[in-house]
Parts: C-alpha cells; sequence; structure tokens
C-alpha cells in the first residue's frame, strides 16, 4: 500500500514536470511581450534620431498602421507591433475623428490654412488651438494597449502665450489617479471631467 | 506638459520636473517620449532634452494634445504633422 502511494505520488510528481516544462515555452512569450526581459537597447535621448526617415502619409489626412518596432531604432524591440498614428491634417475632407477624440468647450480647434506657413512643409493645412482661462481644446488618443514606447512627435508654432502654466500634452497611465500629468484617469467619454 | 513663462515644461503632480527653452512665433519641432521604463523625455527643436526618470510608473492609456488648460489669459497654438507611436 506504501510502495502503490509512493508511486502514485511520483507519477503526480512526474506529471507536474511535464506540465511546467510544456508551459515554459508560453511563460517566456508572456514575458518578452510585456518586457519584463531584457532591458531596452535605445537611449530615449536618442528617441527622435529616426524620424526623419518616417515617410508622412502620402495622400494626407491622417494614417494608422501597424509597424514592426525592430525596424525603428528608438523602439525597443519585441515580438509585437507598435501602433503608429501620422496626421498632416492635409486633405480637403479632413475629419478629427474616428483618428483622434475630440473635446472642446467656448474656446476651439480649427483645422484650415496655416497663418503661418512652416518652411519645408509640403501642406498648408494645421490644427489651431485657441483657448482661455475656462476654455480649452484638445484631440485625445485612447490607448488600448502600450506596446512599445510612447513617442510623440509634431511641428509646434506658440502664436500667444501669457505662458501662465497652459498645458499643451497630457499623458494618462493605469497606475493611479492624477498622474503623472495631473489628470484623472477616466474611463469613458462620456463620464469625463475637465479638473 | 506645460508652457511655463518662457520654457515648456515636464511637470508631474504640480511640479516641474525638467523645461527646454520655448520660442513663440516661430515652428519649433517637438518630440515627447515616454519609455516602459518610465523615464520621459522632451526635445523642442534640437535643444537639450530634458529626460526625466519619474518616481511612479504604468503604461500609457491615453494622449492629449492641444491647449487642454489655459489658467489666464488667452493662448493661440498650432499643431501641424503630428505622429503618435505606442
Amino acid at each position: 500500500m506504501i510502495v502503490q502511494n509512493h508511486r502514485s505520488d511520483l507519477g503526480e510528481r512526474r506529471a507536474r514536470v511535464r506540465t511546467l516544462v510544456a508551459a515554459l515555452p508560453l511563460v517566456i512569450a508572456a514575458c518578452s511581450t510585456f518586457g519584463v526581459t531584457s532591458p531596452d537597447p535605445g537611449s530615449p535621448l536618442d528617441a527622435d534620431a529616426s524620424s526623419d526617415a518616417d515617410t508622412p502619409s502620402s495622400d494626407g489626412g491622417s494614417d494608422t498602421e501597424e509597424r514592426d518596432p525592430l525596424a525603428d531604432a528608438d523602439i525597443s524591440g519585441d515580438a509585437s507591433s507598435c501602433a503608429v498614428i501620422r496626421d498632416d491634417f492635409e486633405g480637403k475632407d479632413w475629419k478629427a475623428e474616428p483618428t483622434w477624440l475630440v473635446e472642446q468647450a467656448d474656446g476651439g480647434v480649427t483645422w484650415g490654412p496655416s497663418t503661418h506657413r512652416r518652411a519645408g512643409s509640403t501642406g498648408s493645412q494645421s490644427l489651431t488651438f485657441e483657448g482661455s482661462s475656462g476654455a480649452f481644446a484638445r484631440l485625445g488618443r485612447t490607448i488600448e494597449e502600450q506596446r512599445c514606447d510612447l513617442r510623440f512627435s509634431a511641428w509646434l508654432f506658440v502664436v500667444e502665450s501669457t505662458g501662465l502654466n497652459s498645458r499643451i500634452l497630457a499623458v494618462e497611465t493605469a497606475t493611479g489617479p492624477r498622474w503623472p500629468w495631473r489628470y484623472a484617469r477616466r474611463t469613458s467619454r462620456s463620464s469625463r471631467t475637465e479638473p | 506638459m506645460e508652457i511655463r513663462e518662457t520654457n515648456l515644461a515636464l511637470v508631474e503632480n504640480g511640479t516641474v520636473r525638467g523645461e527646454v527653452p520655448l520660442v513663440t512665433g516661430k515652428w519649433l519641432e517637438l518630440v515627447f517620449t515616454y519609455t516602459k521604463k518610465g523615464e520621459v523625455t522632451l526635445k523642442l527643436d534640437g535643444s537639450e532634452t530634458a529626460l526625466v526618470l519619474l518616481q511612479r510608473r504604468g503604461h500609457a492609456t491615453r494622449l492629449d494634445f492641444g491647449l487642454l488648460s489655459v489658467p489666464l489669459g488667452r493662448d493661440l497654438i498650432f499643431f501641424d504633422d503630428v505622429e503618435l507611436t505606442y
């Protein structure tokens, strides 16, 4: 009886070991996907080094694609693809949505020919944000999954500013409320309130 | 990220963690990064990069740009050729 139990325990242990060994590739793959293993080889200081190589959307307007992160030096690699959204605001039928979520109140966001043409720009359109105390306008993007290091690049023209803590870019994260840019975490568009 | 006087500042919980000079009346190339390790960089028109290691970390769930708040007075800014990677 004792011998039989011992053999039975041994069999169970072997079965567990086989199960663990079989699951090992899955565990490794999961760790790689979430960046647990190797540190990023690229320095964030060089993050914009490859931006010149990026080709803007040829047909104007916005452009969303899946891109291999290993093709860019600034985005360290795992096996998944980075999400890339480009928008030059060109095209006669350009609309903010569905590429961006739009919010505005009293102030405004307007799209149209830029009053300040940028040298080297192939297009003539840009977005104008105008705001005053109590008014704001912004475009946003929900990030379903951050697969790669986040990178936001744009051309910015400050026509007029009081220089009094006007916020122009904000990133929300999943770790807690009002971090890192003093924004409350919001669960849906309809329930959002401006701080 | 906030306009603070003549600088563009990285702000975490109301505290300026880094800043670069901001020139008005001119198109400037803005590059902002937020790595999975919690490092934030800001580079403006080839200026020195402000590098910040955030005190707390997490994955990004949303990004907004534009005029998100204007405490006083009136602001007017343009954005063009935006690219977001995540």
